[in-house]
């Protein structure tokens, strides 16, 4: 027996303190870095000339244009979510349910349409399907049209930017339903099939429920991205979506204050959605019993398997990276003015680019940022998550609400909220904005590393920590040996958005880094791309360099996890 | 492993405060929306010229925050905090609306020019002022405006180019025109500002509707229209002469050309001034002297290489100060406005008046219900319809007169936004019934 | 260790799950705690090993008062229904987990999980992944996990429910023998009353959050306090009936029973103070029942009932026997049957010792049972 009184008690309040510890700071900092800076901002929306006042909000509702823009947006975020589900469903169970040659790279190059380096995207879309632009310019030479097809005008342009979307954000949901199917334990596929049950009855009985945790992780980010996405509508010319409305009046030359009361709304939509859908979806839970492990059971594949296989997979990546491609062609383009490729190559642009001081100094300083702010997630991400699954403080589900607010927040507003909250402070992002940069980058993808951990923490069997509770391990040693290994395929999932996205950050990084040699890589490309002469050409070098280092991470990420994370960490 | 991310993170986290060694010499802090290239073409010279001339090193803190109405926010919210002090020095490129709008805020101080600058410096330029009667900002370079143009796709629709701003309204030009957002852009809006003022308040709407109805898209930024002329999605863009200048300079003047309209062309002053409580005051006005002076002024319109030009861009500006044209004549790329001769001058009072009103008017009823205005004229010009009808059918909601008054009342929000909304669904209904 | 609960409570909001639990359990003991699923015996021994907290009463080990001592510092060995091992884990990782949070040194550590891997007989499979082990061999570890810690008390939570037939019986014989080889006291639980039975030393039955009978497996099996012990521990036939009349005497109280299958003497009562005209419960094990199968052999001298066969069971080495009257069923059974059995609805003479007649007091609480 190994009771040692002198001590008890410090033992047994230890791990309480320091739990309930950690959550008042994550809580203080929530406060600090997001609650209180976007509430100074969003107050201007019940602000009037005589004070306190909601008639802003009864000018939005009487604005015909305005409900119409919200009815868009939701609109936007159910085709997206449910096109990007028909597009990663079949892709995630290929790739957890069989095995096929060059599994690893193929599934990593599926992650890699969701690196788009801002600004420069534009000019790939625009090079290639502007009226005279490279695809109706060779439609136009072969005599497969008379006139150009206007593929961006105003009737296509709902769809364009669903389309859009969907190719950007199915990566999303590939990687949680990846995690999710990988730790159903396929003998209770194989007891339904005993049981005779079709493959199709299979997944919808037995997998899909235990599946949908994981679903719903990627489910509502896909969606409430889609719904306040502003760059995508933006790029197509698409002006009818709240976001738009939100950024036309936040930036207006004489700031209209409607703008907020609709950011305020945007706020309470993605609160309501998310609980809405939470207790639909992602309320029940179905933990796994976690009899012991989940064995390998990817099914080899025939000839004709593989050859579904490896069309899926390459369609869906190559129109994902059109694009991509667009941004490549012209960062190597010498001259290209309405024709369907550059009449001359060139490759001085990187030569250039390596050169310009913006660029090494913007590489090293958002790998740098983007590494510490993925760092800052993991923790904070797994603490919350923590808390919110194992019910650890009270309002658990309001918390998880709360976390959700940096998804629906314009870039803008969060930014500036900084900038006027921390302004004379030792965090003035006028002299250093560093701190202030990491922060907003971190609290900017928050949902994605606490939907991804908490997905990870709804399939753990609870009694996998009570075991260690019952060796006399803390609930922090547990955290630490138990349950982080075992979430680790959701953990890396969820750093791998976090670091991917934090990378290409547009709006904190226009706003608080303000002088060069504070420039992360974004700012560099915008600040390239604005340049007159072979600025553009400039910026898509830096944008194409940018996206190779992020599918280095991301092919290098797979490569050294893919099998592991397949074998060991499931739970 | 744990330990190493620890040494990670507290290594990223000290590095926040190594960035940058301490500097303790002179220094000045800037604050513009000007682009890479004029910052790297004036900070080193004036930091030679500084040396040369007080015999002290100077470091410049150039501060970029994105374009002009961003700069503004910030400088505003700084103000906010702390009204004494932004803890900036230099307020510098835009617009003189810009700049009028941060005099009228009271962020600026007042500097008064050398004798030597204020012969160098004229007052007017073709009837614009080049600086402000409270003497709080100084134009440092001239903008003029104009029509940037896509020569191939002109040729290939068997289309002229358009030789004044009325024929932005030709419905020869449908979908071909690309504008930006004059609440977004304040050279879309002195261009507005031109064509109402030049062809007076009531041809003005009908020529702005017409054009709207021809514009494909109008955008955020103001070089998204550059790029949209340069990728063929359209041959048309209203535009400042200088984002025009260096396309051509690229693409070929073959290929793409830039159209200063006969009638009304206008220069705007890009003003630079000092902000109030400059922490660096006497840098700050030492900076002025020099960014205005005519060996400076060289940078903007001498081609790049050229003995006292610029050594890694050209610029393509206009200088405002007399002797750098004597001193540089004809070897100048751009044109010389001094010699421009313009029979229109802007009402630069009447148009900062009604800045801010005419945005919101514009954005109503011809920006945010743009579908339905364009299928109203489109449906008019089918039918064949006079254009009385047309004319008509734009007719704004209240004349300068009344626009006028009501600028008064514009910083009440609700009053703008209720005046707003109901633009808005007059003309809907207006356009809707038209395009029946 | 002693282990002892005294008027404990759990409450989750205004649901009880247990209720002014009292329980002993000796040093030494392999005690069971059995019951129907939903009784509040997993509760009961989560609240031992302090993953739920006590809602009122106390918790006592060797008389020390360990209600609020959190689990860590209770001792606790634990072998959870799913066995909860750490997949990531090799099975010696998995074992030497409890040993490292103890901070031995490592020559204890590995003399320790030598000894353990050798109780349960694992070493061949120590670096094996979880996920590569069978059903049984995962047992093993979840075992050899809890052993290792030389717990003080070692918490058993259905541990063989997940495994077939054959290996839970291979399984019973090899935790009894572990017992035996580390004397730890172990509280085990479980819903499969023959395991309480052919294991325990010691077996306290549960029922909606109560304790109902604590005793030796003989015990519980011959004197059950009411007829729900009755029919959950074994099996046994429950006829109603009302007492016609008592008789006291030197060797004993002797009542005869009204019921529907006709007057049945008993000599074994529960009863507290048997009354004329009271309404009571019969038990009656099937295997006491004498069913005379062969018409030449003799007529039961006691209790002769007359009753019709309604089904046969073959079993090998016995026969199930249904036998019915009216809406009544009696199950009976023989031993080494013969291939001459009596055809369906043959009216057959059935007689039982009045000492194997259980008279037991009317169930009063019939909601809450399963």
């Amino acid at each position: 027996m190994n009771m040692k009184s002198q001590n008890s008690a410090f033992k047994t309040y230890f791990p309480k303190v320091l739990g309930y510890g950690t959550v008042l700071a994550t809580l203080v900092l929530l406060f600090f870095f997001l609650i209180y800076p976007v509430g100074i901002i969003v107050s201007k929306a019940f602000l009037g000339p005589n004070g306190f006042t909601l008639e802003y909000f009864s000018l939005l509702f009487q604005n015909e244009l305005q409900t119409t823009a919200i009815w868009n947006s939701i609109q936007l975020g159910i085709a997206t979510t449910i096109l990007a589900t028909i597009v990663a469903l079949p892709l995630s169970i290929m790739t957890t349910k069989f095995d096929f040659p060059l599994k690893g790279i193929l599934s990593a190059l599926l992650l890699i349409p969701m690196i788009m380096p801002p600004f420069v995207g534009a000019i790939g879309i625009q090079r290639l399907f502007a009226r005279m632009g490279s695809v109706n310019q060779f439609l136009l030479e072969h005599n497969l049209i008379v006139t150009p097809i206007d593929w961006l005008g105003h009737s296509n342009q709902f769809w364009a930017v669903v389309i859009l979307e969907v190719m950007h954000l199915y990566p999303i949901m590939y990687l949680n339903l990846t995690a999710a199917l990988s730790n159903v334990d396929p003998s209770l596929e194989e007891m339904a099939g005993i049981l005779g049950a079709g493959r199709f009855k299979q997944f919808k009985d037995i997998v899909w429920p235990l599946a949908r945790p994981g679903f719903f992780a990627g489910a509502i980010i896909t969606f409430i991205w889609a719904l306040t996405d502003l760059g995508t509508p933006l790029l197509i010319g698409f002006h009818d979506t709240m976001p738009v409305r939100i950024f036309n009046m936040v930036t207006d030359i004489n700031q209209n204050p409607v703008g907020f009361a609709l950011v305020f709304i945007v706020i309470l939509m993605t609160i309501s959605f998310f609980l809405i859908s939470k207790s639909a979806l992602g309320g029940k839970k179905y933990e796994m019993m976690a009899k012991g492990h989940v064995t390998e059971s990817a099914k080899k594949t025939g000839f004709w398997g593989k050859t579904v296989i490896y069309t899926s997979i390459l369609v869906v990546v190559i129109l994902s990276l059109i694009p991509h491609l667009g941004v490549i062609i012209t960062s190597l383009s010498d001259d290209w003015f309405m024709t369907v490729l550059p009449q001359k190559w060139t490759t001085e642009h990187y030569a250039a680019v390596l050169q310009n001081s913006l660029s090494s100094a913007g590489i090293k300083n958002s790998l740098l940022l983007a590494s510490a702010s993925t760092l800052f997630d993991l923790g904070l991400g797994i603490l919350i998550a923590y808390a919110i699954q194992r019910k650890l403080v009270p309002l658990a589900n309001w918390l998880d609400a709360l976390v959700m607010i940096p998804l629906a927040l314009p870039g803008i507003v969060l930014a500036f909220g900084y900038v006027v909250t921390y302004d004379g402070t030792f965090l003035d992002p006028l002299n250093n904005p560093v701190y202030l940069l990491i922060i907003a980058y971190a609290i900017r993808r928050l949902p994605y590393m606490v939907r991804s951990a908490t997905a990870g923490l709804q399939q753990m069997s609870i009694s996998l920590e009570e075991a260690s509770t019952t060796f006399g391990a803390s609930k922090f040693y547990t955290l630490r040996k138990i349950t982080i290994p075992l979430v680790a395929a959701n953990l890396i999932a969820g750093s791998l958005l976090c670091f991917s996205y934090a990378m290409l950050d547009v709006s904190d990084s226009l706003i608080l880094a303000m002088k060069d040699r504070f420039y992360p890589l974004t700012k560099a490309i915008y600040v390239l791309f604005l340049e007159q002469g072979n600025g553009e050409f400039l910026a898509s070098a830096l944008g194409v360099i940018a996206m190779g280092i992020l599918s280095a991470c991301i092919l290098g990420a797979s490569l050294i996890l893919g099998k592991k994370m397949g074998e060991l960490f499931r739970s | 492993m744990r330990l190493k991310l620890g040494t990670f993170l507290l290594t990223t986290l000290l590095s926040g405060f190594a960035f940058g060694p301490a500097f303790a010499g002179d220094k000045v802090i800037i604050i513009s929306p000007h682009r890479k290239s004029i910052q790297e073409e004036f900070v080193p010279k004036f930091i030679e010229y500084y040396k040369a001339k007080y015999k002290a090193d100077v470091e410049v803190e150039w501060i970029d925050q994105g374009g002009t109405s961003d700069d503004i926010r910030f400088v505003s919210s700084k103000f906010a905090t702390n009204p004494r002090s932004s803890g900036i020095d230099i307020f510098w490129g835009g617009g003189a609306s810009a700049f009028g709008d941060l005099a009228k805020s009271t962020f600026l101080s007042e500097y008064k020019l050398s004798a030597e600058l204020k012969k160098q410096l004229p007052e007017k330029i073709a009837g614009v002022a080049m600086y402000d009667a409270t003497q709080t900002w100084y134009g440092s370079a001239a903008s003029s405006f104009g029509i940037f143009t896509n020569k191939k796709l002109l040729k290939i629709q068997r289309s002229e180019a358009p030789k004044i701003w009325a024929d932005l309204a030709n419905p020869r030009f449908e979908d071909q025109i690309s504008a930006t957002d004059p609440r977004h852009s304040g050279g879309a809006a002195i261009m507005n500002t031109i064509i109402l003022q030049g062809y007076g308040w009531d041809k003005g709407w009908e020529i702005l509707g017409n054009m709207a109805a021809n514009v494909r898209k109008f955008t955020h930024s103001s070089s998204d229209p550059i790029k949209a002329v340069v990728s063929g999605d359209v041959s048309l863009a209203p535009t400042i002469d200088f984002y025009a200048a260096a396309k051509i300079g690229d693409l070929g003047s073959e290929n793409l050309g830039f159209v200063l309209p006969t009638d009304f062309s206008v220069l705007d002053p890009d003003p630079v001034a000092i902000l109030k409580g400059a922490p660096n005051r006497k840098v700050a006005e030492r900076f002025m002297e020099f960014v205005l002076s005519a060996d400076a002024q060289k940078l903007l319109v001498l081609p790049k290489g050229q003995s006292g030009g610029p050594v890694k861009d050209t610029l393509g500006r206009m200088a405002v100060n007399r002797d750098t044209y004597n001193q540089v004549q004809l070897k100048s790329i751009s044109a010389n406005p001094l010699m421009f001769k313009t029979s229109f001058t802007l009402d630069a009072q009447k148009a900062a008046k009604l800045k801010n009103i005419l945005n919101d008017l514009i954005g109503a009823i011809h920006i945010d219900i743009q579908n339905e205005l364009k299928n109203a004229v489109k449906n008019l010009r089918k039918k064949g319809a006079k254009p009385a009808d047309i004319s008509a059918l734009l007719k704004p909601p209240m004349s300068e007169k009344e626009a006028l008054a009501l600028a008064d009342k514009w910083d009440d929000d609700v009053i703008r936004n209720k005046t707003i909304n109901s633009w808005i669904n007059d003309y809907k209904s207006r356009y809707i019934a038209a395009s029946k | 260790m002693k282990v002892e609960f005294k008027d404990v409570y759990k409450r989750y909001g205004k649901v009880v799950a247990v209720e002014k639990l009292n329980l002993l359990i000796e040093s030494g003991a392999l005690h069971f705690l059995l019951g129907p699923s939903g009784c509040g015996k997993t509760t009961t021994l989560r609240m031992l090993a302090g993953l739920e907290e006590v809602s009122e009463g106390h918790l006592l080990f060797d008389g020390k008062d360990v209600t609020h001592l959190p689990a860590a510092e209770r001792g606790i060995g634990m072998v959870f229904q799913n066995y909860a091992l750490w997949p990531h884990m090799t099975v010696q990782k998995n074992i030497e987990y409890g040993l490292n949070l103890r901070k031995l040194s490592p020559e204890i550590k590995k003399k320790r999980v030598t000894e353990v891997l050798g109780i349960t007989q694992l070493t061949p499979f120590k670096d094996r992944l979880p996920g590569q082990l069978s059903g049984g061999q995962q047992q093993r570890v979840a075992l050899a996990r809890a052993l290792a810690i030389e717990p003080s008390v070692l918490l058993l939570d259905e541990p063989l429910s997940n495994l077939d037939a054959k290996l839970r019986h291979e399984m019973r014989d090899n935790i009894t023998r572990i017992h035996k080889q580390t004397g730890i006291t172990t509280l085990y639980v479980t819903h499969d009353q023959k395991e309480a039975l052919s294991m325990g030393t010691s077996i306290t039955v549960m029922r909606a959050g109560r304790t109902i009978q604590t005793g030796s497996p003989r015990d519980l099996y011959t004197r059950p306090a009411t007829p729900f012990l009755a029919g959950f521990i074994g099996e046994t036939n429950l006829i109603p009936g009302v007492i016609t009349s008592v008789n006291r005497d030197t060797a004993g109280t002797s009542i005869t029973v009204d019921t529907e299958i006709g007057s049945i003497f008993s000599t074994n009562s529960q009863l507290k103070e048997p009354k004329s005209g009271q309404k009571c419960m019969i038990s009656i094990r099937p295997e006491m029942l004498q069913i005379r199968i062969d018409p030449s052999s003799p007529e039961p001298s006691k209790n002769k009932l007359r009753l019709a066969l309604d089904r046969l069971t073959y079993l090998g080495e016995s026969e199930q026997i249904q036998l019915k009257h009216g809406s009544l069923l009696v199950r009976g059974s023989v031993f080494r049957p013969t291939s001459h059995m009596p055809e369906e609805g043959t009216l057959l003479s059935v007689g039982v010792e009045p000492s194997d007649v259980l008279l037991l007091a009317e169930e009063t609480d019939l909601s809450s049972g399963t």
